[in-house]
């Protein structure tokens, strides 16, 4: 048996096992931070559009903007170069549909993300 | 095989042991950092749930009684203690409804929503015939500020209530703050 024998075949499994092991322990909580950051905009972007869809229906049929943007004060809560759609179609002669989404892309995240929610106003009835 | 006396290895040489403690000392450095940061994202991910969770569930539940609700009161006096509806607590009039989901005429619960410290409270009256469960309960333990706007200064006339929430925690390295605004109009005013 030779003095330099080198490291067996078990050694070397067994390292690279538990290299394995602590990398992917690293990377998922990495990958969980990224998840809770998502989470809470998502929170923040939920609550942007639906106290928007809250105000139209206050304001009421006559009152609805033209398709475009809004403004909000929780969008600046949002990572930067979030963005506000509202959407406002006909539906039918006494019935619009609003559809209000906010967009934004978290650090870390591979893509953007989205929350959307849309409604139908109609010309008579509504908030006080 | 033979081993003549000279090629015994006895012990350790200098080298060996100075390349033994030096992998040692990087092996317990690394482990040591990493058992740090683990620990320290736990920490900042736990907190930060904390205060982003928390300022959600509070919102959700004022929207669960102010939607319902068909005033704001100026005061009520509950059994416990008074309260008074000001720019940091609310007092809400609800109608009673039934197991079915109908509203019982003339039969009304109370809920208010205030702060003590960072804790925020909802305390909750209910008529005998009401569903709804009375009680005191803790909906976030990590209140900053909690404003109340009234759309009118009458007590008698108000129909909508802006919320404001803003929620701190902190971990040892920073203090995570996070915040929800919505005005929400009262359906049955």
């Amino acid at each position: 048996m030779s003095k330099f024998r080198g490291f067996s075949l078990i050694e070397v499994t067994v390292s690279i096992f538990i290299m394995g092991v602590i990398i992917l322990l690293l990377q998922a909580l990495i990958q969980s931070g990224v998840l809770l950051r998502i989470s809470k905009s998502q929170s923040i972007a939920l609550s942007i559009v639906q106290n928007k869809l809250e105000s139209l229906r206050a304001d009421g049929y006559a009152a609805l903007p033209p398709s475009g943007t809004f403004s909000d004060s929780l969008v600046s809560a949002l990572p930067q170069a979030a963005t506000t759609t509202l959407t406002v179609s006909v539906y039918n002669a006494q019935t619009k549909q609003i559809s209000a989404s906010v967009v934004w892309r978290d650090p870390g995240a591979t893509a953007s993300s989205t929350v959307s929610l849309s409604t139908l106003i109609t010309e008579t009835g509504g908030l006080p | 095989m033979k081993f003549s006396p000279r090629t015994i290895p006895s012990a350790f040489s200098l080298i060996e042991m100075i390349i033994v403690i030096a992998v040692g000392t990087t092996m317990l450095i690394i482990l040591g950092v990493l058992i740090f940061n683990f620990n320290k994202t736990a920490i900042y991910q736990q907190t930060l749930s904390q205060s982003s969770g928390s300022a959600s569930a509070l919102m959700r539940e004022i929207k669960l009684f102010a939607f319902p609700a068909s005033a704001v009161l100026q005061t009520h006096t509950f059994s416990s203690a008074t309260h008074t509806s000001t720019s940091t607590s609310l007092v809400l009039k609800i109608p009673s409804t039934n197991s079915s989901g109908a509203v019982i005429t003339n039969t009304y619960d109370y809920a208010a929503f205030y702060v003590v410290g960072t804790n925020a409270y909802r305390l909750l009256e209910t008529d005998a015939l009401s569903t709804r469960t009375s009680g005191t309960k803790l909906l976030s333990s990590t209140i900053s500020a909690l404003a109340f706007t009234y759309n009118t200064t009458d007590f008698a006339t108000v129909s909508s209530v802006t919320i404001d929430i803003r929620t701190q925690a902190s971990t040892p390295q920073e203090i995570l703050t996070d915040r929800r605004v919505e005005q929400l109009r009262l359906r049955n005013y």
